[in-house]
């Protein structure tokens, strides 16, 4: 993404081009948020309370796996698929729309290619808490978040994005641990907790 | 030392982002409890954080 935002947004004006992509990220996570709110509603209107249980048991185990495969301690095949952000959105659909609508794509989490396994828990988690504001909540965190990366990763380029895409890809080893390690800790203080 | 500056203040706007977020998540009074909204609200920071260069 920062190798496909990083040239267009100096074409228009950067800052409301990198805003527009970061607006999109929190409609992206927004969206996604109140539609597994909604279905977490309904299943808790179905099964009650019995769904704290569920959450409880399958979404620490969820994280404990997805970290075991972040971590590269249990060697399974990558839960993921092959599509991504489509490149031409900014010629079909204009400029700024394109940007914004790269941001809700990836805001979503879910339609692209999944980085790491602990990222699919966000959506699980989402959906078991059964709560439409802290669904919401969880993965609008998640949206922003990833739009503000791509931002901060094209505002210290220097016009040299094909670097700072090198230097990332460099860190992707590094970044999937500490990814891992925070599932790992998110698991323990959620059954503590 | 600007790269430095602008970085650390967009971190610190996502930061300000999760806190509103569990904020909010606070107001909900989830059944599952608070706690564990706010942790997995920094799931999502952390994660989304460091995927800049996925597509």
């Amino acid at each position: 993404m920062v190798a496909q935002i990083g040239p267009l947004v100096q074409v228009g004006r950067k800052k409301t081009a990198l805003a527009l992509h970061v607006l999109g990220g929190i409609v992206g996570g927004l969206a996604i948020g109140v539609l597994l709110g909604f279905a977490g509603v309904l299943l808790r209107a179905a099964i009650g309370d019995a769904l704290d249980t569920v959450f409880l048991i399958v979404v620490p185990a969820a994280l404990v796996y997805a970290a075991s495969v972040d971590l590269g301690l249990l060697h399974v095949r990558p839960l993921t698929w092959a599509r991504q952000t489509p490149g031409d959105w900014p010629c079909s659909m204009g400029h700024y729309p394109g940007i914004f609508a790269w941001g809700v794509d990836l805001g979503l989490g879910v339609t692209t290619r999944i980085p790491y396994q602990s990222l699919l828990v966000i959506p699980l988690a989402a959906f078991l808490v059964g709560d439409m504001a802290s669904a919401v909540a969880i993965t609008t965190a998640y949206g922003a978040a990833r739009a503000l990366a791509v931002v901060t990763a094209v505002t210290s380029a220097n016009d040299d994005f094909p670097a700072v895409c090198d230097a990332i890809q460099d860190r992707v080893p590094a970044l999937k641990l500490l990814v891992g390690a925070t599932a790992l800790v998110i698991a323990a203080l959620i059954v503590i907790s | 030392m600007v790269r430095t500056v602008r970085a650390g203040g967009l971190l610190a706007l996502a930061g300000a982002f999760g806190l509103v977020a569990a904020m909010l998540a606070g107001n909900a009074d989830p059944s599952v409890g608070v706690p564990s909204i706010f942790v997995l609200v920094s799931l999502s920071l952390v994660v989304g954080l460091s995927t800049a260069a996925s597509p």
